[in-house]
């Protein structure tokens, strides 16, 4: 793509949706008398992120060196017309794909991982540390510390590290240590591993030993999803979608993505709340973790040991540990607080699929459009599916948010594929 | 109010009084002090204070001296029977109150109980925080007459990054020609300093205060009024 073309659909700033919320978000709450887990975040996370995580400004803007990385890992990401979906389905009206897959790191998480990885060094900061359930986070944050001279360390729920060698591979070489978790590193995996030998791990789990890695070593924890300011920098696929359908004289009737701890989804479609009388917007979740309709909206914790606030969200309970399937990325028992609160709402509607369904529908996209989405995003694609079925002769605009390529998670096809 | 004890409270309003004070937030403790850091939560725990109590001491010299004090309560804690709530706030002399937890957590009947309260001669104090939406501000702060409570923090008593900046520049332009006072989070007399410069009118000190007041020692809280004061004029 010309340089012209990605300044014109690149945007200069983030958009952060908190002071256009239809009511206040409720803030984070921290649990005893003794100290603050709120305050805690100081020692772990980056200043410039922390004052982004509560900040009302509507706008941020995109450090020049950060839109310089975004434009050498592949933004703007593509929105393509899905014609030959279209015509398998028998559809009349239209339906685009904003394709996050086509970054180098094969998914939205290179969003935030540049920009935190950017603050982290500008504050001097030598190593950061994080979770990754599905491993695209964690190869997100493998790059992005690579790029800005930082050491990395990634705990990777075990049921993936497992299922996914390749993604493992990946990160190791990217120059990123990873740790099975629950691990013998920390203290709470330790317990865990007490109880269980064969436990096979959790996101709530990991992110609990990534925060003590990083408060008993100085090193900065990588955010993955959920918290505001992640979202705020995933704005760039809404606000690129935005652009890029504005260009092309259309306007969205429907938006779909897939919801795992929520940062892709709501990355995708806030800069559209605005307009959501017109639009609707579903989000689609994996049926085996089905937290907005089985989850209570309530404060939970972040993590499983609970070392972090807890959030108003929907949430499964932060104990919740899901069954295996492929879709490491939707096994997070919570969801993003301003989601959370629009899902309340009924300003986002949501929908449960389950994994046979997600194949099937990975097929069909990949052999009419080509592309193997990943497992995750098939939860949008499948969802998707399901909405035309019931919308058959309308002539809406379908805009699907495919949040990764599959091409690491080829397993899930073993099998079922025909 | 109970907090350490209930001379000690009084003893701390004189020193406040006495050291140029103009309003006092009086806060009541609640069973579930939710949206409060550890500092102020502390003073909730096992505290009997509530609005039954008559504390003569404390409201007779609040009175004598012209202070205007307001009620720092959670609504979760007096919705069942706010009635009763605010009349009792009536007969102990409170101007107003504050509810932290009104557009949180009950957001939706909010504007109903708002409504409510300034119909019984009491005045509402707007609650805004950094995540209160810009059109909830609008709206809550044109139903209210009061002045109004911004907390800066995510919490009473925490410190995260924060533009003084911005948040000048965001009240200036949604609540123009209102009486701002900050809190949550103000800790000596640089944010004074800060918050004077962005035309606050007035800051509300609680945990820094909390510290000084477990300690019971009045010289340290008149020395830190003092500044605070010295600051907030300079």
């Amino acid at each position: 793509m010309l340089k012209s073309q990605q300044d014109e659909i690149m945007p200069q700033n983030w958009y952060n949706i908190i002071p256009d919320l239809p009511e206040p978000l409720p803030p984070p709450r921290s649990e005893g008398s003794k100290n603050s887990s709120i305050e805690l975040l100081n020692r772990i996370i980056p200043g410039e992120l922390l004052r982004q995580e509560f900040t009302f400004n509507r706008y941020e803007r995109i450090p020049d060196e950060v839109r310089e990385k975004y434009q050498m890992i592949g933004r703007p990401t593509p929105l393509l017309r899905a014609v030959n979906l279209e015509k398998l389905l028998d559809y009349r009206g239209k339906i685009f794909y904003k394709y996050e897959g086509a970054t180098i790191t094969g998914s939205h998480k290179i969003n935030t991982a540049i920009p935190q990885a950017f603050y982290a060094r500008e504050e001097g900061i030598s190593e950061v540390v994080t979770e990754t359930g599905a491993g695209q986070w964690g190869t997100a944050t493998a790059l992005a510390s690579a790029l800005y001279g930082l050491k990395s360390k990634v705990f990777m729920v075990r049921v993936s590290y497992d299922q996914k060698p390749m993604r493992k591979a990946v990160m190791n070489v990217y120059g990123t240590e990873v740790i099975p978790s629950p691990s013998s590193e920390t203290d709470y995996g330790r317990s865990i591993l007490s109880q269980n030998a064969d436990h096979p791990g959790s996101l709530g789990i990991a992110i609990s030993e990534a925060v003590e890695y990083a408060l008993n070593t100085g090193s900065r924890y990588m955010l993955g999803s959920v918290m505001n300011s992640v979202i705020t920098h995933q704005s760039i696929i809404g606000l690129e979608t935005k652009k890029q359908l504005e260009i092309e004289g259309e306007q969205p009737d429907v938006m779909i993505g897939c919801v795992g701890g929520g940062s892709n989804f709501s990355g995708f479609v806030f800069p559209f709340v605005g307009n959501s009388n017109s639009i609707e917007m579903i989000a689609s979740t994996a049926a085996e973790v089905p937290k907005f309709r089985d989850g209570g909206y309530k404060y939970d914790f972040i993590d499983s040991a609970g070392i972090l606030p807890k959030l108003r969200m929907y949430s499964l309970g932060a104990g919740f540990v899901p069954d295996r399937i492929y879709a490491g990325g939707l096994r997070y028992h919570g969801a993003a607080p301003a989601l959370s609160l629009l899902v309340k709402r009924g300003t986002i509607a949501h929908d449960e699929v389950q994994e046979n369904e997600v194949i099937d529908a990975l097929k069909i996209f990949s052999r009419t459009q080509g592309i193997i989405a990943a497992p995750e995003s098939g939860h949008a694609i499948a969802s998707a599916l399901r909405y035309i079925k019931g919308e058959k002769n309308s002539r809406k605009t379908i805009v699907i948010n495919v949040s990764g390529h599959g091409l690491m998670d080829l397993g899930i096809f073993s099998k079922k594929v025909g | 109010m109970g907090y350490p004890d209930d001379s000690t409270v009084l003893a701390a309003l004189k020193t406040a009084i006495r050291n140029g004070v103009h309003k006092i937030e009086l806060g009541y403790p609640s069973p579930d002090p939710k949206y409060d850091g550890p500092g102020i939560k502390r003073t909730h725990l096992g505290n009997p204070a509530s609005i039954d109590s008559d504390y003569p001491e404390i409201f007779s010299e609040l009175r004598e001296h012209g202070i205007s004090y307001y009620a720092l309560l959670y609504y979760s804690d007096v919705c069942a029977d706010l009635d009763y709530s605010l009349r009792r706030l009536k007969e102990l002399g409170f101007k107003g109150l504050i509810l932290p937890d009104l557009l949180i957590d009950y957001f939706s009947e909010s504007k109903q109980i708002i409504t409510h309260i300034q119909g019984q001669s009491l005045e509402f104090v707007p609650f805004f925080t950094q995540a209160t939406p810009d059109a909830v501000i609008r709206e809550v702060s044109r139903k209210t007459r009061s002045w109004i409570y911004y907390g800066l923090q995510p919490s009473t008593g925490i410190i995260v990054p924060l533009d003084f900046k911005s948040v000048g520049r965001r009240v200036g332009e949604l609540l123009a020609g209102r009486n701002v006072v900050y809190g949550f989070g103000i800790r000596g007399t640089r944010d004074v300093e800060l918050l004077r410069n962005m035309g606050a009118y007035g800051a509300a000190v609680g945990s820094a205060f909390v510290e000084h007041l477990r300690s019971g020692d009045m010289g340290s809280i008149a020395e830190l009024l003092k500044e605070m004061g010295g600051a907030a004029s300079a």
